[in-house]
């Protein structure tokens, strides 16, 4: 994961670089202000908005394989003989696979926004990227603390294709969220949360079901 | 005890039942062959009583040991078990990383009991789990299964893979190891690897190709010896109505009889009986 942000920030690094070089062959006068901030906003959506999603998606698909070793009869058998409860073995797995790899991915993802912010520097107002920076920097924990069970639950569930059974049913819960939304329809602030507190309790009941061997599909 | 009583199991997917109301005790303090042909369950059998798998639902009926649902897979029926199963899986690190990661889990874990066996199999005391052959990583749990020194040990095939040196060796360390509180199992087709150990022998078999596992014997190596007896005749003897199976082997004529009241007993012959209960 860390080299895959590492080449990602090289190769941006390089294509903003690149751009720079060739905006400046071409600048006869300097910038206007809205210039700048036009070309931050583009950089923004060509770059930092990528590097969201990047780690986003990088996010769901490590959260549908968090359990992956279930699929497997030998490994499965391995963890299903371990002398502790389901609740222990879940928990374990949940809190070392999900507390410190998350801890990790936001320390990388800020860590590349700021390289992004010294880049982005040199051709936009500082204080417009700042903005974008910390709105991003904030949104992502949040968005990676309610998205994790809608993963993790498929991934349990399907042998095969947990993360594109997860896409989907983040499609469908950002769908009627934002139908309730158009609507003008009676829209909690906990509806994300109540969708991860069901999808970490079903994951859990799957997993004290889940067999060393079971249909070629489901894992129960 | 191992008690399973009116166990179901189906293969999701499948349209034939493996096990169909199927019943069977094992106490405590023997060692138990699970003799079968290949395919027909023993496998499936031993990752039941684990709880690897789960039985069916329908009629109530399930795997406890000592009175615990193994389907609950709660800790107190866990760490009474462990499975050695025949395709395992090892992480690549050192054997003392992988022994500090589990021994926690196993209140009984004996470091001496696991130092003997691997110097039995020919092993270093800490090998790189991850640079092992399969037979080598074999001796290795197999080594690891006798040191949780668990009260019931499940062993699926665990001949498989080792060279005939080591099967002695694993005959050594079982009989060593494997002492008078706990209950071993041993799952083989390979009968002659570990028939000198066994007290008792369960023998499956199926009356057809996708029938249910039945249980064919369930007795103690001694009431073997007590109805049956085992003789070494001439050729010609086959036609002898008391013979119940016989089979040519390169040193005559192994037949099988009932034993009468005023025969003396004779060695058991398992491979004899194994094949006389799967011919009917």
């Amino acid at each position: 994961m860390f080299l895959w942000m590492l080449g990602a920030l090289v190769a941006k690094t390089v294509v903003v670089m690149t751009w720079d070089w060739a905006r400046s062959l071409s600048r006869s006068e300097e910038m206007s202000i809205a210039q700048r901030e036009g070309a931050a906003w583009a950089l923004q959506m060509l770059y930092l908005f990528p590097a969201f999603l990047i780690c986003i998606g990088f996010w769901w698909v490590y959260s549908a394989r968090l359990f992956e070793d279930v699929h497997r009869r030998a490994s499965a058998l391995d963890l299903f003989g371990l002398p502790a409860s389901n609740g222990e073995k879940f928990l374990a797995r949940l809190l070392s696979g999900t507390v410190f790899i998350a801890l990790a991915t936001i320390a990388a993802a800020v860590l590349g926004f700021t390289f992004d912010y010294l880049l982005l520097d040199r051709l936009a107002d500082k204080v417009a990227v700042g903005d974008y920076l910390m709105q991003a920097a904030r949104e992502l924990p949040v968005v990676m603390l309610f998205t994790t069970p809608w993963f993790i639950l498929p991934g349990l569930l399907l042998r095969r294709g947990g993360w594109l059974a997860g896409c989907v049913l983040t499609g469908v819960i950002l769908l009627v969220a934002n139908w309730l939304v158009a609507k003008d329809m009676w829209f909690p602030y906990w509806y994300y949360g109540v969708f991860g507190v069901l999808f970490l309790w079903l994951s859990y009941r799957v997993f004290c079901r889940a067999q060393a061997a079971g249909s070629s599909l489901l894992n129960v | 005890m191992i008690d399973i009583k009116n166990l179901n199991y189906r293969y999701r997917g499948t349209e034939h039942p493996v096990f169909d109301d199927f019943s069977l005790q094992l106490a405590e303090g023997s060692i138990y062959g699970l003799l079968a042909p290949n395919g027909v369950g023993k496998s499936t059998l031993l990752c039941l009583i684990m709880g690897g798998l789960l039985p069916d639902k329908g009629n109530g009926g399930g795997v406890q040991v000592d009175g615990f649902d193994v389907a609950r897979r709660s800790y107190e029926v866990l760490r009474l078990l462990y499975l050695l199963p025949e395709e395992m899986e090892l992480p690549p690190v050192s054997l003392s990383k992988y022994v500090r990661a589990r021994e926690p889990f196993y209140q009984d874990f004996s470091r001496e009991v696991l130092a003997d066996c691997l110097r039995e199999f020919g092993l270093p005391a800490d090998p790189d789990l991850g640079t092992l052959s399969m037979g080598q990583r074999k001796k290795v749990a197999i080594s690891f299964a006798l040191a949780t020194r668990s009260k019931y040990l499940l062993l699926d095939e665990p001949t498989n893979g080792l060279d005939i040196a080591s099967k002695s060796s694993f005959r050594r360390v079982v009989a060593r190891h494997v002492g008078d509180g706990q209950t071993a199992l041993l799952s083989t087709h390979q009968l002659a690897d570990v028939d000198s150990l066994l007290d008792h022998v369960v023998v499956l078999g199926q009356k057809s190709e996708h029938a249910a596992v039945q249980l064919l014997l369930d007795s103690s190596v001694a009431d073997i010896a007590a109805r049956y007896t085992f003789e070494l005749r001439s050729v010609g003897s086959d036609t002898d109505p008391d013979v119940l199976f016989c089979e040519r082997r390169a040193d005559g004529l192994h037949t099988l009889t009932h034993r009468h009241a005023d025969d003396g007993e004779t060695p058991v012959d398992l491979e004899l009986i194994y094949k006389y209960l799967h011919k009917q």
